[in-house]
């Protein structure tokens, strides 16, 4: 009862309304481009769960959060470790563990896990020395690694990108940014011959000229292309999209979600989900600047700047603007444990909201 | 104490500062956003909106359905044919791999098919049905409908092919269609006809197949189909009907057709039957044959290659129109027509045989007889194939005479109007052998002549073309084998003048109706019982010049039969009011008389008897009546 009460109380509402708004918004679309599948139903029946946890992760306090984010972490790489070894193979990729009817997407839990685990390593320190941040990119790196072989290319830099942005706001030197930009700058010819799968550049190469191989490579991105341009300013109607209905669109129900509600809402459907999605990360990046705790500030921080990352390159790619890779829009796109890491992740945004605590001295 | 907090202050303001600074890059990214879909939505909408709709609709063109080729009674050469196959949308490639040898228990999977698919499971993007079983028998079709519910990805389709009811009858003539080959397209698109081909596979290959190519295969449909992303058809609309091919008939009997080439089965050879008044061809047997059958779906190199070897008798090869052989005496008439018709020989002429023909005292060509035949007319030259009265012949009138007065008969050029030509022949001057060989004509080279050796060749079609003349009063006319197609009735092609006079006319064919007769050189073998007079001459053209071993002549029945003589005969009937006319050829056949002269014979019956219904009532002597019924 206590636990319920205080759960309730600590719901921020300014970011709840945005969010479910996101998450309607996402279904809507979702029954549109899932017409004739269970997607729809699971969905909602993910959402309602999403509700619930996001309740219990507000109602722990922050406190206990920073304790839990050790064990957290070390079972994130657990779990990560077990869907290398016993994960189910799907297109040549292992990234799910299954148990019984239900599967698991450890490397989803990542992105919640990672910033967590990050910004409480560095809140352990009040001053800055270059060693926290070899230590905290190297807490960055081993699970984004251990996705990455999956291989799961999008999902790992996402990691990379969330821990990254931790570092970055934890203070990483500006001197060090120019040292890594310019290294980076020297790799990436070996990473480009060494590294990365032919598809993999197929992939980026095709965002330049699509056309090259409209069939293979460039198939995505023309037809999400085709899909967005001919919504044109008010769309064709919820429902309506011929590239959607007729299939032409590939993954419309997960990673080019986007594409089909651009066809069907038009522009102006598409700037008003832009709006929604920059209420919630704008509300989140108020809350990361305006919490008590300099960990929980430094979380927020991470979390909310992934959000936000996670949401424009998705919207980026399907616009046409950047390579494919698979990142799903979160709140929109179809995905059980993404959805649930998400509401997860609003849940620990909320804790670290109301969390009251007196600074420590004084 | 303070320093702590001052340095965890420095941290949040550090952090606060970075929040900031990625609010506003982040505003800023979602602006250029926002730029990127006025761009797309607003500025290229159209562009866009056109695309989204050419996804959907697809022209589809529907085939039409090829004109069928019948003969003169409208008897089929030529049909169509319900084919059934079984295809699987690309998209269900991967699916269905793994099942693959379990279908195959109950289907037959082609190879073909099977490495298409098998490609296609690798890939994801829709990529057309496949074809894994063509050409499914009945029985393959109902054992398929009863496990079909078992694999729903396969699907049973039917279509149209072309089919042969009568195997390799008439193969030459009728040729044959196959798939469409990446020359093919080529020559189409420079005629501009390649839109009329588009979903057609096959096209005309060989004889009328692909000379009446434009009017029998007809003119596409088109049908508008809305389709979604696997091809499939959600909706479709008929704009343009398809235009069938138009129906082909020809003047060809299909009867006699296989009753001549019944009479050359086993053996190598062919056989023209005409009619000598128009032109049009009522028989055209060559054998060995193929069957086009076996073209449709193409044929192995493997296989083409044995239809092309001389052991199993070059089947290919159109021998009717495209075989050339030496005339022998077949062109003893031909040559007494045209010294009558030049004033070379007069009707009282009488050449005394006695057995050779001396050129210089070393170089004689002797008669066939031993002794030769004494006094000899050009009814008697004719009647007992007098070899010498020709040998004088040629030698007096020279080889250039003789080139003009043959070619009068059509040879020296291709007989054929409409099934391609066929070979010229070879027709010598003088002037021939300097540019073929760059040695100048000897003297030599002519005596042969006279007598269908040496240098001259024929086509059997031409030795028909050339006879028809004789029979018909003396003009020459064009084989011809279209009378009909669609709705038009084509022409006979335009006889020519008349080149002979009556008179000389007569005095030929008497001649060549008395070799029927007893005392001729085919009476027995082509005269003897017939109810109707037949005008003919024989003739066994020689396959090599050497024939004699320790000084004595080898006969031709001891030769090896690759060396043996070509028979020829080349004949009409009835010998007064002609209808027909027949010329055979029969490789290595030995004597003329023999072996070619029972098979025109049967011809003429069959034509004659069967298929006008003539009956004749037996007259004594040559002046058998005929009346039809």
């Amino acid at each position: 009862m206590k636990l319920l009460l205080r759960s309730l109380s600590s719901i921020d509402w300014l970011l709840l309304l945005p969010a479910a708004l996101l998450f309607a918004a996402g279904l809507v679309t979702l029954h549109s481009a899932a017409l004739g599948t269970g997607y729809f139903d699971r969905q909602v029946a993910f959402g309602i769960a999403g509700l619930v946890i996001m309740l219990i992760a507000a109602a722990v306090p922050w406190k206990i959060w920073k304790l839990l984010a050790l064990p957290c972490y070390l079972g994130l790489l657990l779990l990560l470790a077990a869907v290398l070894l016993f994960g189910s193979e799907a297109n040549n990729a292992r990234r799910w563990l299954s148990f019984g009817s239900l599967s698991v997407q450890p490397s989803e839990l990542a992105k919640l896990i990672v910033p967590l685990a990050v910004a409480c390593f560095y809140s352990l320190f009040d001053k800055r020395r270059l060693w926290q941040h070899f230590v905290a990119a190297l807490l960055v790196l081993v699970p984004a690694a251990l996705v990455f072989v999956q291989p799961d290319l999008g999902t790992a830099l996402m990691i990379g990108a969330a821990g990254a942005l931790v570092i970055f706001f934890a203070g990483l030197p500006l001197w060090f940014m120019a040292l890594a930009a310019l290294i980076a700058a020297s790799v990436s010819p070996y990473v480009w011959n060494e590294v990365l799968k032919d598809y993999q550049k197929d992939r980026i190469i095709s965002i330049t000229d699509p056309y090259q191989d409209p069939l293979g490579a460039g198939y995505h991105t023309i037809q999400s292309n085709i899909a967005v341009g001919s919504g044109g300013m008010w769309g064709k109607g919820w429902e309506q999209g011929s590239q959607s209905q007729l299939g032409f669109l590939p993954e419309r129900h997960t990673d080019f979600i986007f594409a089909v509600h651009a066809e069907e809402f038009g522009f102006v459907g598409s700037m008003l989900l832009l709006a929604i999605i920059m209420i919630v990360f704008l509300k989140m990046a108020y809350m990361a600047g305006a919490a008590r705790d300099y960990a929980g500030s430094l979380t927020a921080a991470g979390l909310c700047f992934a959000f936000l990352l996670q949401s424009l390159i998705n919207l980026g790619m399907v616009s046409g603007v950047l390579p494919v890779v698979g990142l799903p829009l979160p709140m929109i796109s179809y995905g059980g444990t993404s959805l649930l890491t998400l509401f997860a992740t609003f849940g620990v945004m909320m804790a670290i909201g109301f969390h009251r605590e007196r600074r420590a001295v004084l | 104490m303070f320093s702590r907090i001052a340095d965890v202050q420095r941290l949040r303001m550090v952090l606060i500062g970075r929040i900031w600074f990625g609010v506003v890059l982040a505003l800023a990214l979602g602006a250029l956003l926002g730029w990127r879909w006025y761009y797309l939505q607003i500025e290229r909408f159209s562009h866009f909106s056109e695309r989204a709709s050419d996804n959907q609709i697809t022209v589809q063109p529907l085939a039409p359905v090829r004109g069928r080729i019948f003969d003169r009674a409208g008897r089929v050469f030529a049909d169509n044919d319900t084919r059934y196959f079984v295809k699987i949308s690309s998209d269900y490639a991967d699916s269905v791999m793994p099942h693959l040898p379990a279908i195959r228990t109950r289907l037959e999977i082609d190879d073909d098919g099977e490495s298409r698919l098998a490609a296609a499971a690798g890939k994801s993007v829709y990529s057309g049905d496949i074809v894994v079983r063509d050409y499914m028998s009945e029985n393959e079709v109902v054992r398929f409908v009863a496990i079909q519910h078992v694999y729903p990805q396969a699907v049973l389709d039917a279509g149209m092919y072309r089919t042969y009811p009568e195997g390799d009858t008439a193969a030459h003539v009728i040729g044959h269609v196959a798939r469409i080959s990446a020359d093919d397209k080529k020559r189409l698109r420079e005629r501009g006809l390649l839109r009329r081909y588009a979903g057609s596979q096959f096209i005309g290959r060989r004889g009328i197949e692909a000379r009446f190519e434009t009017r029998m295969h007809g003119l596409p449909g088109l049908r508008e189909a809305f389709i979604d992303a696997h091809g499939r058809v959600l909706k479709a609309e008929q704009r343009a009907a398809p235009q069938s091919g138009e129906d082909m008939w020809l003047t060809i009997d299909l009867e006699l057709q296989q009753l001549a080439e019944g009479l050359l089965a086993g053996r190598e050879g062919a056989i023209v039957a005409l009619d000598p008044h128009d032109g049009a061809i009522i028989a055209l047997a060559s054998s060995p044959r193929f069957d086009p059958n076996e073209f449709i779906g193409g044929v192995s190199q493997q296989r083409w290659d044995e239809l092309n070897s001389k052991e199993s008798g070059t089947p290919m090869v159109h021998r009717a129109t495209y075989g050339q052989y030496a005339p022998g005496s077949t062109i003893k008439p031909f040559l007494a027509l045209a010294a009558l018709a030049n004033g070379w020989r007069d009707a009282d002429y009488s050449y005394l045989s006695k057995g050779f023909f001396a050129l210089t005292p070393s170089v004689v060509f002797e008669d066939w007889k031993e002794g030769g035949h004494g006094p000899t007319d050009i009814t008697k030259s004719i009647v007992r194939s007098v070899n010498s009265f020709y040998y004088q012949l040629a030698h007096d009138v020279g080889v250039d005479a003789m080139h003009d007065a043959l070619a009068v008969f059509g040879f020296g050029q291709p007989a054929a109007a409409d099934i391609g030509g066929g070979r010229t022949g070879v027709l010598p001057t003088e002037l021939w052998k300097q540019e073929t060989f760059g040695e100048q004509w000897y003297p030599g080279d002519t005596i042969p002549i006279g007598v269908g050796q040496g240098y001259l060749e024929v086509t059997p079609i031409q030795m028909a073309r050339a006879m028809a003349v004789i029979a018909n009063g003396g003009r020459l006319v064009q084989p011809y084998l279209a009378t009909g197609i669609g709705n038009d009735r084509i022409m006979p092609p335009a006889r020519g003048e008349r080149l002979f006079e009556s008179e000389h006319i007569r005095i030929i064919t008497e001649a060549l109706a008395q070799v029927t007769e007893p005392g001729g050189t085919a009476y027995s073998r082509v005269g003897k019982d017939s109810t109707y007079p037949i005008a003919g001459k024989t003739g066994t053209a020689q396959v090599t010049r050497l024939r004699f071993a320790d000084g004595e002549r080898v006969k031709n029945e001891e030769l090896p039969e690759h060396l043996r003589d070509h028979a020829w005969f080349v004949g009409f009937a009835p010998a007064y009011n002609p209808r027909i006319v027949v010329a055979t050829l029969v490789e290595h056949g030995g004597s003329g008389g023999r072996t070619a002269g029972p098979i025109a014979r049967s011809v003429m019956d069959d034509y004659l008897l069967r298929v006008l219904g003539m009956r004749f009532v037996e007259e004594e002597g040559q002046d058998a009546q005929a009346a039809s019924l």
